[in-house]
């Protein structure tokens, strides 16, 4: 790869890198897998980033962060659980704080594939059709994927409920 | 709270998550990413070069495996006039056997070392400079002539059974097919030996000299000269009857198609000659005085004249000795040519043929320890020697050409320049056929990717990142 494009990779991790990580965090649920999924899907960019540079490499990057935590979890499934780091106790923190720890660990207790629709929807910003891209997936199965998920999040974290009783479901969603 | 509240949080869950040093996490994450990237690409690299050296070796294994499994059983056809290579090779490691690929028409035959010293009987090709193991030679080689090519150089024979007893049978191998059959030789469950096998000029019958052991004898140390005359489309076997065996050793066939043999010289000088079939013994002709160590006669095709050999006799200064080729006119009873051959090594210079009926053809070893073997031809009336055919080079392992030359061949007097072998060879002890070669081949090539594909898929799964 010539200098300028190394340049220029830089400058994409450097600008785009912290939004990338709190992606792949969200994706992941743990600061080191988001280290490590981050890294792969970068080091995937950079094989074909002179194709890339020139389009849309975030675009790039976060599907293949989604792509490839949805692959881990799978092998991970097959393998060796992972611990669900347990939800703190509350009644100490702030109720901010405890209404985030309690997002988090809701999160984590989702499938990978609804926690991706929620990031990619919520957090990325992305359209409907734009996740649907990101996953591999049609638009449909990111509706069901979002609603099944905010669902989940109800029925798992009750201090949730406030706020996601105005979230928009799926089906109201049309970006 | 609504939509842009749950996106607030999400943003504040991710941020807390990450925690407060990200841009160095970031940069570290990006370097590191950079890092593998370029050792990604260079490893797409060899997994597609890999992967695709493994397919190659997979796809000529299959083209191997094909080609073995549709080409038909090779029959070379039916050769042309033929003639001798000006020279033979020193024999190589890796030789096809006359099964493993049929040769076509046999120019000669010579019995050298193969691989490991073991020592082979070696078939020439008329035309072609392609050469066949025939069979393992006994350990004692001068003048061993159980080893013969038709007059057409279209079959060959070699007799089996050897000093230690067993079986005795005679295998005709077709040139042209390297088909075998075996003959039977009755001993009387005895077994024997075969001393010595000789075509009749049209090709059609076989004389045999076996030393066929006394059954009676308990130690079975005795043997019996016994000879017999094979018809070689049948495989019928006749004795010639015991008046053969008195009259005299087999030396050939007289130009009306019986078995000649010959007795004598006695102390008189007197050498007579007698032609056998299965009706009995009838004389021939008989020469006077002909010196004492006169032996190995041979008959011209006409019948004209026989030549011998003299048995070495000391110089008058006694420094060495001298022993001569010496051919007989049957016609006068005189002797009409001799040419000395101390040049050549005594015990393993032989009279195997005729040119025209007037050129004896001897093989001949010059002395010494890595002497070339020659095949001389020597014109009677012109008093010339020639040399037909030299073997190998200077240095090489010694040979014996004692077997009798396609006598077409020999009386066509064509003589081609040889060229060293250069197709492969192959080892007749390690492969069975030329189609297990192709088998081997394949299943090598098939292994060989089966490893390439396992070393390249282990690589890969060493290099993935851990999922947790």
């Amino acid at each position: 790869m010539s200098q300028d494009a190394d340049r220029d990779f830089d400058e994409f991790v450097s600008t785009r890198g912290p939004a990338l990580l709190r992606t792949a965090y969200l994706l992941t649920g743990d600061r080191h897998l988001a280290e490590d999924l981050m890294q792969t899907a970068l080091a995937k960019s950079y094989r074909h980033w002179s194709r890339l540079r020139g389009g849309s490499p975030e675009a790039y990057v976060r599907q293949v962060m989604v792509r490839e935590n949805i692959s881990w979890w799978r092998r991970r499934r097959r393998g060796v659980e992972t611990v669900v780091v347990e939800v703190p106790e509350r009644s100490t923190v702030r109720e901010d704080v405890d209404l985030r720890l309690a997002l988090d660990a809701a999160l984590r207790r989702l499938t990978p594939q609804q926690r991706a629709v929620l990031v990619l929807r919520y957090y990325a910003d992305l359209t409907e059709r734009q996740a649907a891209d990101a996953l591999g997936c049609s638009v449909g199965t990111v509706k069901s994927h979002a609603h099944r998920a905010l669902g989940r999040l109800r029925e798992g974290a009750p201090e949730l409920a406030e706020l996601l009783l105005d979230a928009p479901d799926a089906e109201g969603v049309h970006r | 709270m609504n939509d842009t509240a749950l996106r607030d949080v999400l943003h504040e869950v991710a941020t807390q998550g990450v925690g407060p040093d990200i841009d160095v996490r970031v940069a570290r994450v990006g370097a590191a990413a950079r890092i593998e990237g370029r050792r990604s690409a260079r490893h797409r690299w060899v997994v597609a070069v890999g992967a695709l050296s493994a397919s190659a070796v997979l796809v000529a294994g299959l083209v191997a495996l094909l080609f073995a499994v549709t080409r038909p059983a090779e029959v070379v056809p039916a050769a042309g006039p033929g003639s001798l290579p000006d020279q033979i090779f020193p024999s190589r490691q890796h030789i096809l056997t006359m099964e493993q690929a049929p040769i076509g028409r046999v120019a000669l035959v010579y019995a050298g070392p193969l691989l490991g010293g073991v020592t082979s009987w070696v078939a020439v090709g008329a035309d072609a400079d392609e050469y066949r193991a025939l069979a393992p030679a006994s350990a004692h080689l001068a003048f061993n002539a159980n080893v013969d090519v038709s007059p057409d150089g279209s079959m060959l024979v070699v007799g089996r059974g050897g000093a230690g007893g067993g079986d005795l049978r005679l295998e005709f191998i077709d040139a042209r097919t390297g088909q075998s059959t075996f003959v039977m030789l009755p001993d009387d469950g005895a077994g024997g030996s075969i001393d010595g096998v000789s075509w009749s000029p049209d090709g059609r019958r076989l004389a045999v000299t076996a030393d066929v052991v006394d059954g009676a004898d308990p130690d079975g140390s005795s043997g019996q000269v016994q000879y017999f005359v094979v018809d070689v489309a049948s495989g019928a076997v006749v004795g010639l009857p015991r008046d053969a065996v008195l009259a005299g050793e087999a030396v050939g066939w007289t130009p009306d198609g019986r078995v000649l043999l010959a007795d004598g010289p006695d102390e008189r000088g007197r050498l007579r000659l007698s032609a056998a079939d299965e009706s009995g013994v009838a004389p021939f002709a008989e020469l006077d005085r002909v010196p004492a160590g006169f032996g190995r006669p041979s008959l011209s095709p006409d019948g004209n004249l026989l030549a011998g050999l003299v048995d070495p006799t000391p110089t008058a200064s006694g420094d060495g000795s001298v022993w001569d080729l010496l051919v007989y006119d049957l016609a006068t009873g005189e002797p009409v040519y001799t040419s000395n051959l101390s040049s050549y090594a005594e015990d393993e210079t032989t009279i195997i043929g005729w040119c025209d009926s007037v050129t004896p053809v001897l093989s001949a070893v010059q002395p010494g320890p890595d002497g070339p073997g020659l095949i001389v031809a020597h014109d009677v009336y012109s008093d010339t020697q020639r040399v037909l055919v030299r073997a190998g080079v200077q240095g090489t392992p010694r040979y014996y050409l004692t077997s009798r030359v396609a006598s077409d061949v020999l009386a066509s007097g064509q003589i081609r320049d040889a060229q060293p072998p250069e197709q492969p060879w192959y080892d007749p002890r390690t492969l069975g056929s030329a189609a297990q070669e192709h088998r081997t081949a394949f299943i090598s090539s098939l292994v060989l990717a089966v490893l390439i594909g396992c070393g390249l898929t282990a690589g890969r799964l060493r290099r993935r990142r851990p999922a947790g």
